[in-house]
């Protein structure tokens, strides 16, 4: 016996049967369906529309927080080396009157590639008379004349040149994924007064989690030192440091370690605050 | 024997088919005449074939939108429109019957099994009936498909030839193959 089936005598189809299953429209749409090409069907329009939704939101959310300025950028960069730790680049160099003389001083061949932009623009300040005059005075000292008025202009420059482009003046808003972001002063980023700075709360973050190492980087044009702590407070030390620190520079907090309550550490956002006072 | 006058055509009836067959290569929508003057016709074949109605609308459904889409390869060889439908609804059927869409189904009326009967030339009686749907049902699909075609659907050889895209006398042959092996199995 074959898979088949045996009908003896059915009915056969009505004129109404017949007509139920008649359909010409039908097969026309169907048809154009089949017969476009894919790139015109609704599949592809619907599939497309919401990729590029996808990545227009995306966009959107990774250049939400505007990007480092030239400045800030060399600056982070030159984070990157290790710190030297020899005597010359110990020192940090804020832009104050005093600092600025010592370091044009002591510029070497062997200072980061941020120096000679300072250095240009040191240059820049003086007329050529003035510096042939002063070449010719002074070839091993470099003690140069109108110091004062130098110094008003290089101080001047470089805190205009240091201010962040777009620094957010604002914290940025928060979220509950933010809970673990370290803080200073209830602050995660943007300016920060010194006051803020040295209150006795120290790096603190809204989660369950201590904060038990942290370092404080303190660069300028010229190089940087790290102090590190372990604990959540500035030592006497940063303390110090902080105080030579002016206006408008920038002030890093790296390597935040945190303690969570199962004793496991995790570490944490790095932290940029730009000193207003 | 008497067989289904509605496939053939009058050489005009033809050469007017194939100007609706050119209009549907140029505009689908042309295809509408065509669609209506063989629609019923197709969907009796293919219902003739399964078990179901919806089954068969279904796959009626699909011969005509395959036909609309390939209108573009139609070759013009003398012979009406239809054989090209239903060779495309043979093989949607053969499809849905591997796809399992569809059971094959054998209807038979059992007026037409008379005209076996008369073929075969043995006495018309229940017993020869009931022989009969047996025989049939021990057949395979190429047989089966030309007892369809020859006695349930009452096609002539030349249709059936032009449907199962052998010649006449081809078709011929085969018809009476079919008929020996019944007879054979008739008697057995």
């Amino acid at each position: 016996m074959k898979d088949r089936k045996i009908n003896l005598d059915r009915p056969q189809l009505t004129e109404n049967e017949i007509m139920a299953g008649k359909n010409f429209e039908a097969i026309v749409q169907n048809h154009q369906f089949m017969s476009k090409p894919f790139y015109k069907q609704t599949w592809f329009f619907g599939t497309t529309g919401l990729a590029s939704l996808g990545i227009i939101i995306g966009s959107t959310l990774a250049f939400q927080n505007p990007p480092p300025s030239e400045d800030s950028m060399a600056q982070y960069y030159t984070t990157d080396v290790p710190p030297d730790n020899s005597e010359e680049n110990t020192k940090i160099i804020a832009i104050n009157a005093v600092s600025i003389d010592r370091e044009v001083k002591e510029t070497t061949d062997n200072s980061i590639n941020h120096q000679s932009q300072n250095t240009t623009t040191i240059e820049n300040t003086f007329t050529q008379e003035e510096n042939e005059k002063t070449n010719r005075k002074t070839p091993d000292k470099p003690v140069v004349p109108n110091q004062e008025k130098q110094n008003l202009e290089l101080k001047g420059l470089s805190v205009n040149q240091l201010q962040p482009a777009e620094q957010p003046d604002e914290e940025p808003e928060r979220d509950k994924a933010m809970d673990l972001y370290p803080r200073i002063s209830d602050k995660i980023g943007g300016t920060i007064t010194r006051d803020q700075l040295l209150d006795n709360k120290g790096i603190t973050t809204e989660g369950d989690v201590n904060i038990i190492h942290f370092e404080l980087h303190l660069i300028d044009g010229l190089g940087g030192k790290v102090y590190s702590e372990d604990g959540n407070q500035l030592n006497q030390e940063m303390k110090e440091a902080l105080d030579q620190v002016s206006q408008g520079e920038t002030i890093y907090f790296e390597n935040i370690r945190g303690q969570v309550k199962n004793g496991s550490e995790v570490r944490l956002n790095p932290l940029r605050y730009v000193l207003m006072n | 024997m008497p067989t289904n006058p509605i496939y053939h055509h009058t050489e005009d009836k033809l050469l007017k088919e194939l100007k609706w067959i050119k209009y549907a290569q140029e505009n689908p929508r042309g295809f509408e005449p065509l669609y209506n003057k063989y629609y019923e016709q197709i969907l009796r074949y293919v219902y003739q074939r399964v078990d179901d109605k919806e089954g068969a609308y279904d796959i009626t459904s699909q011969v005509f939108l395959k036909a609309m889409n390939n209108i573009h390869k139609y070759e013009y060889r003398g012979v009406p429109f239809a054989s090209w439908l239903y060779r495309i609804a043979k093989s949607e059927l053969y499809q849905s019957f591997r796809d399992k869409k569809a059971q094959r189904t054998v209807n038979i009326d059992t007026t037409n099994l008379v005209l076996m009967i008369d073929e075969m030339e043995e006495d018309t009686t229940d017993e020869t009936r009931k022989v009969l749907i047996k025989a049939i049902s021990e057949l395979n699909e190429e047989e089966v498909q030309m007892v369809e075609l020859r006695f349930f659907e009452r096609r002539s050889f030349k249709e059936i030839g032009e449907i199962l895209d052998i010649t006449e006398n081809n078709a011929k042959v085969k018809s009476h193959r079919v008929i020996n092996k019944m007879k054979k199995l008739f008697n057995q």
